[in-house]
């Protein structure tokens, strides 16, 4: 090799070499975006959004140290967080408190390394790979080239079980990418092929056994709280999951500003567990179809199933039912509600925006604004916001109650509210 | 009785080839959708949001269910189309807008979202969001990393945590409000927003009581501000006369003991 393309710090974190290419994560090496991002540089032409998808894609702040650098032909690109900087001739980046990552690009610079504070002095070219780093970047570096000798690497047999070759030895290849990890679990290590598909091992790792009772991740499970989703390490098995959201590179390189480009609308949702923050969460146990309960519940509310013991999980909440109104339609309860003949929002609302549902009644008996419906958690509750005529409520097997104004009242699914006593309202459980 | 008038335009911006914004300007039911994806599959997806809303339009008893199964139908959709075509696979599209329905024998509004287009309502002079973003940005404001104001030109913003065209069937955001006369609506797409600030929008719609002189001088605002993205507003003004509510009739009756 003429030139070492590459040349690292060794150190704690995981860094990976290819092409164009360089990243810099603190994750520990069985975590298994460890395991996609080695697929990505594995393959034809990794690219730093791929690899920023991977990194977010357990949520915007996961991984809370990384660096990612990308030569473009005519500069570099330059994305670090958390401890991770970078340094290039006339040129450093470093994220600053309370951001996500600071992003920038250099004209003209090939030379971009990515360092941490504590990085070793000791300084390895690198063909390419996958290395335990503490700093990484372009071109052999500042010392004098330590030219190993490789050591022959007789071709042992052609089992495919990679070898845990030095990376520091690497590929004579710089474009084709990375001699498995250096480090230990050779057995489940990706292939070194350069095409990007998954190629799932097929000897599980025994050692994994004991996270693997722990999949409670569903669909409804939101943004997976740690330890909840089993994680194979190495194993790219779960690799095919939803993941056709980021087809689309996060941000292409745009003619304008790149860093404020309202462009590119881009989707990480497929790669994200289902909910969005702002979703109400509320705390579940699952039917055996999947169904969201309240915890201390017994039977499913929406299909009657049994809910076994289990480790409550957080889940947003799903839609607590509908109020069917007297014509047969319903009103969702995916948020709150005013009923009246002219609803707005209550003095003082606080919380998301209800729905405001209005009552066609020419006779006026119903009020402007007569009834309030909350959620809180999985509580539905009514409220008479001081009507004329007020409110009656029936919970199931009661008599009617009338509400006194202003207070709040706790209904269960087959109560029946009438209003005035001429608009007749139901709570049905379902969605 | 109310009389609904609209204006809409929509702009491919100053940087995009495309425009992969669609709109749709009907009776009953308007709707922007803002399509992603490479390989021009950004049009074909908010294409498919369209066409499949279009047909609401003639549905003089719209429910609020049907809106919203019509948007899962969309769904499908995009997603059979990107497994027939896999060089466009990860197309998806955002929608938003607003429908008359009719929920208890009454008229209503449905504001209906999922993604990072918008709707503002504009009300007694006040200009409020009707609906929340689905976006990386948005979740960052709730949990007070940034500010409104740094969201617009955060790297997050252009993140959509939900989309038409996902595996997993979208969770449609909808509200119902009564139709109020001097009410006015606009829908956009984030090439709108990420260019004008709420409150030169506010100022640009009140500068033109015409719907679609205000649409065009949106849109045109936003192009002098950067035009980055493809832009689509669709203006909707409410008029008519004053429902009054009047008094509510108090009414002797036997209440339960």
């Amino acid at each position: 090799m003429s030139s070492w393309p590459f040349s690292y710090a060794p150190g704690g974190l995981v860094g990976f070499a290819t092409a164009n290419l360089v990243a810099l994560v603190d994750l520990p090496t069985d975590d298994d975006l460890v395991a996609r991002i080695a697929a990505l540089v594995a393959g034809e032409a990794p690219t730093l959004d791929a690899v920023l998808d991977v990194l977010v894609s357990r949520g915007l702040r996961a991984v809370a140290s990384f660096g990612l650098a990308e030569l473009t032909g005519d500069g570099a690109r330059v994305l670090v967080r958390g401890a991770c900087r970078a340094e290039g001739p006339d040129h450093s980046a470093a994220s600053g408190p309370g951001g996500l990552w600071a992003e920038s690009t250099w004209p003209g610079v090939t030379d971009v390394r990515l360092v941490t504070d504590a990085a070793d002095e000791r300084t390895l070219p690198l063909g390419g790979g996958i290395v335990f780093a503490s700093a990484l970047g372009f071109g052999p570096g500042a010392l004098p080239v330590l030219v190993e000798e490789p050591q022959p690497e007789p071709e042992r047999d052609l089992e495919p079980t990679p070898e845990p070759v030095p990376a520091v030895v690497a590929e004579p290849d710089p474009e084709l990418a990375p001699e498995p990890e250096p480090a230990a679990e050779p057995e489940a290590a990706p292939e070194p092929e350069d095409t990007p598909e998954p190629a799932p091992d097929p000897e599980p790792e025994p050692a994994v056994a004991q996270n693997a009772g722990a999949t409670m991740a569903s669909p409804l499970t939101g943004p997976a709280p740690e330890g909840i989703i089993a994680s194979v390490p190495w194993s790219l098995d779960d690799l095919d999951q939803p993941d056709d959201g980021p087809a689309e590179p996060h941000h292409g390189p745009s003619p304008a500003e790149p860093e404020a480009d309202p462009g590119n609308t881009t989707d990480v949702a497929a790669l994200r567990a289902q909910a969005g923050a702002s979703d109400t969460l509320v705390v579940a146990v699952l039917c055996p179809d999947g169904h969201a309960n309240p915890v201390h519940a017994t039977t499913c509310r929406l299909c009657g199933g049994q809910l076994s013991a289990q480790q409550p999980v957080e889940v947003p909440r799903p839609s607590l039912g509908v109020l069917r109104l007297a014509n047969g339609d319903v009103v969702a309860l995916e948020r709150g509600a005013v009923l009246g003949r002219n609803p707005r929002l209550p003095q003082g609302w606080t919380g998301e925006q209800p729905n405001l549902v209005r009552i066609d009644d020419p006779e006026r008996d119903v009020s402007s604004q007569h009834l309030e419906v909350r959620l809180d958690a999985w509580h539905v509750l009514v409220r008479d916001l001081g009507s004329t005529n007020g409110t009656e409520v029936a919970l199931p097997g009661s008599e009617p109650v009338l509400l006194r104004a202003h207070e709040q009242l706790s209904i269960e699914p087959g109560t029946r509210i009438m209003l005035a006593g001429v608009f007749a309202i139901t709570y049905e459980a379902g969605a | 009785m109310l009389t609904v008038t609209t204006g809409h335009r929509s702009d491919v911006g100053r940087v995009r080839h495309h425009n992969e914004d669609s709109v749709l300007v009907g009776e009953r039911i308007w709707a922007v959708a803002d399509g992603m994806g490479g390989h021009a599959a950004g049009d074909v997806a908010s294409a498919l949001v369209i066409e499949g809303l279009r047909p609401l339009d003639g549905r003089p008893d719209l429910r609020p269910a049907d809106l919203v199964a019509a948007l899962h139908a969309v769904n499908d959709r995009i997603l059979t189309h990107g497994h027939d075509n896999p060089a466009v696979r990860g197309l998806g599209s955002t929608v938003t807008g607003l429908a008359v329905v009719n929920v208890g024998g009454a008229d209503h509004w449905a504001v209906f979202n999922v993604g990072d287009s918008r709707v503002y309502r504009e009300a007694d002079g006040v200009l409020n969001r009707a609906t929340v973003d689905h976006s990386e940005a948005e979740e960052l404001i709730l949990e007070g990393v940034i500010t409104p104001e740094q969201a617009r030109t955060h790297r997050a913003r252009n993140i959509v945590t939900r989309s038409l065209g996902q595996p997993d069937t979208p969770q449609v955001d909808l509200w119902l409000l009564p139709q109020l006369p001097g009410e006015r609506f606009l829908v956009c797409s984030d090439g709108l927003n990420g260019e004008l600030e709420d409150g030169a929008i506010h100022e640009i719609l009140t500068a033109s009581a015409d719907p679609a002189a205000a649409a065009s001088s949106l849109v045109e605002a936003a192009i002098r501000g950067g035009g980055r993205d493809n832009i689509t507003a669709i203006v909707v003004n409410v008029d008519g006369d004053d429902d009054e509510p009047g008094q509510t009739n108090p009414r002797p009756r036997e209440v339960p003991a």
